[in-house]
């Protein structure tokens, strides 16, 4: 699956695109708006990641630009401005989802998967981890078939866990994908902690592997 | 006291000082020349008697009761050859008046026979004087007076203008406007050199107000983007299989270093946005559904510290606020009342009569309780950032209400006054 980073600082795209690569998919990176047009002419593109303040524009004209040309393309957006206007104007243009910028990299990684869920997969909404099936449209989980009962956090964070299967991921992200931008608080941790624990429980009580391993003062990890 | 006023009272007041000393004055001088010439009367009268009795005119004729008071009486021995003049007071009984008077005295001989002769002159015109003089004084003096307050007050209102505007371009000045205050036009030269001062002052106060803003705007922006590398990268090394624990943990520690700082630039961009008032988008938010709203947003952490919420929260009030703006304010306080909260404490919140009151249970504080409204004025610097609360008063000033902070037996109270 292909996505195309629109963002001028190389390091970032560097960044995003290693994260994303070990998903599999297959990431272009482009500086400037006019190689992002170019670029979106040769190849069909799942999601598109733009930045809104670039050398040559806004991002918003490129969104105009996909929007106009009836490009299938999903648009998040990435940007470092945080302010309710710039979020309704690129939402308003055609943007499906708006990350500001410092986000953590499990963080896109989960919103990519979600958009490209609701973009790609119409009536086949189901992310499925072995003997784990989750079904993002019903908010609905099942081991084995067997359907669990699960909190809108614990639910939240099963998805969150499997988007981001084999990776490190930090309090910190989880805090912030799951509780918001309140995960400042200094009691998070332990929230995340009960939380995690409980989802645990109830995946091997429904008989699913141990599949959460804690990083000691780090996160977790959800094996494959 | 307006400095045309000012300037009035202290010409009335040395006016009228010198007015009364000049009266005096004059009518010192006048009572001496009226003495002086009385005493020259009195010198001249003597010598024509003298002559006169001389030459052989009776002396006692000259007896006489009426104007000037002559006595010419027989003596024995002359004694006084040479004039004499002395004061006499002169009792008139019918009249119970008192006159002072001028006596020349001398001794003149007439056939062998001396006689004592006196000269006596009323000078009774001293309250005369007095009364005259005051009045011409005082006439004459009051409209000095009134005519130098009148050229006081339109000259110094015409001289003072240029002044009064600049004062109220001065006062205008508003540092978000940008506009740098321009001196009305004006031949005095002080005036025109304060007046040119000052608008290179309000010049230079825009350019250094307009660059620490930019400054601020340029930092926060450009700040993120290096952050965000240093996260990506950390996150990155996160991921290694042969990672120790150790530096798992140190760069979990950089990670939250890094997400900290994020906040601080978030909130002081924010502060500084609420200094240049650029929140102008005002919507009609119910704060008492919001209030419940956000309380079970919180739920997890309330719950998580096993606190106890009792709310108050029966009457409907609207606020008319940026919604923005108004999440930042609850949460803030919501989630400061829930961080400094004790374990099993109590979270109080209280709308009644457009008054928010958030009150949870707490450790005493160890410093006066004004200054948690402080920037980074926490007793902790590792666990928060020290920005809520004065993020909280800022925006309760930016619409114009009111905040108090207490501390009563154990429970930590922040009121807001929404008028």
């Amino acid at each position: 699956m292909n996505i195309l980073i629109v963002e001028d600082e190389t390091d970032l795209a560097k960044e995003i695109t290693s994260y994303l690569t070990d998903f599999k998919y297959n990431c272009t990176t482009v500086g400037l708006l006019n190689s992002a047009i170019d670029k979106l002419a040769g190849k069909e593109f799942a999601v598109a990641l733009v930045d809104l303040k670039l050398p040559d524009g806004h991002g918003i004209s490129l969104i105009d630009y996909i929007k106009k040309k009836k490009i299938s393309a999903g648009i998040i957006v990435i940007s470092a401005i945080d302010e309710l206007d710039t979020k309704i104007m690129a939402l308003d243009a055609g943007a499906d989802d708006f990350l500001v910028k410092p986000f953590h990299l499990s963080e896109l990684n989960a919103r990519i998967k979600a958009l490209i869920r609701r973009n790609m997969y119409q009536g086949n909404s189901i992310v499925s981890h072995n003997e784990i099936e989750v079904d993002s449209e019903k908010f609905l989980a099942k081991v084995n078939n067997v359907p669990l009962s699960l909190t809108g956090k614990e639910y939240d964070l099963l998805l969150y866990f499997i988007s981001n299967a084999g990776k490190v991921i930090t309090k910190e992200a989880i805090g912030y994908s799951v509780w918001n931008s309140h995960a400042d608080m200094d009691i998070s941790n332990e929230i995340i902690y009960t939380h995690v624990k409980n989802l645990r429980k109830k995946l091997l009580a429904a008989g699913a592997k141990d599949y959460i391993k804690s990083i000691y003062g780090v996160g977790y990890k959800f094996d494959y | 006291m307006k400095l045309v006023y000012k300037n009035i009272l202290i010409n009335t007041i040395v006016s009228v000082c010198i007015l009364f000393m000049g009266e005096y004055a004059i009518f010192y001088f006048i009572k001496s020349k009226i003495e002086k010439e009385a005493i020259e009367h009195l010198n001249l009268e003597g010598r024509i008697l003298r002559k006169k009795i001389k030459k052989g005119i009776a002396a006692e004729s000259f007896n006489n009761n009426i104007g000037d008071y002559i006595e010419v009486e027989k003596i024995i021995k002359p004694q006084i050859l040479l004039p004499v003049i002395t004061d006499v007071e002169m009792e008139e009984e019918w009249e119970e008046e008192h006159f002072t008077s001028k006596k020349i005295t001398f001794d003149v001989i007439q056939n062998n026979q001396p006689f004592r002769v006196s000269i006596t002159k009323t000078i009774d015109e001293d309250e005369d004087i007095t009364g005259s003089m005051t009045t011409i004084f005082i006439v004459s003096g009051m409209g000095m007076l009134l005519v130098i307050i009148l050229i006081n007050y339109f000259a110094y209102q015409r001289l003072f203008n240029p002044i009064y505007i600049l004062m109220r371009e001065i006062r205008s000045f508003s540092i978000t406007s940008l506009q740098k205050i321009s001196a009305p036009p004006t031949s005095t030269v002080e005036f025109d050199i304060i007046g040119q001062e000052i608008g290179k002052m309000s010049e230079k106060i825009i350019s250094d107000y307009t660059s620490v803003k930019e400054f601020t705007e340029n930092i926060t922006h450009e700040i993120q983007t290096p952050l965000a590398v240093i996260n990506f990268k950390i996150e990155r090394c996160l991921q290694d299989k042969n990672l120790t624990a150790e530096q798992a943990l140190f760069l979990s520690d950089a990670a939250k270093a890094v997400d900290k700082l994020f906040n601080i630039s978030k909130g002081l961009t924010l502060l500084s946005k609420l200094d240049n008032k650029e929140y102008t988008n005002l919507k009609e938010v119910n704060i008492t559904g919001f209030l419940k709203q956000r309380l079970s947003y919180f739920s997890d952490f309330i719950d998580q510290k096993k606190l106890t919420v009792e709310t108050n929260l029966n009457e409907e009030t609207t606020l008319t606020v940026d919604p923005a703006l108004c999440e930042i304010l609850i949460d803030n306080i919501l989630k400061n009342a829930i961080r400094h909260n004790l374990p099993n404490g109590r979270l109080i919140i209280s709308l009644e009569n457009k008054q928010l009151t958030i009150s949870n249970s707490g450790e005493t504080p160890d410093k006066p309780v004004e200054e948690f409204f402080n920037r980074f004025s926490r007793k902790d610097p590792s666990a928060t950032l020290g920005l809520g609360l004065s993020i909280v008063k800022k925006i309760v000033e930016y619409y114009g209400y009111q905040i108090s902070y207490s501390f009563h037996e154990g429970i930590h109270s922040v009121s807001i006054r929404f008028v």
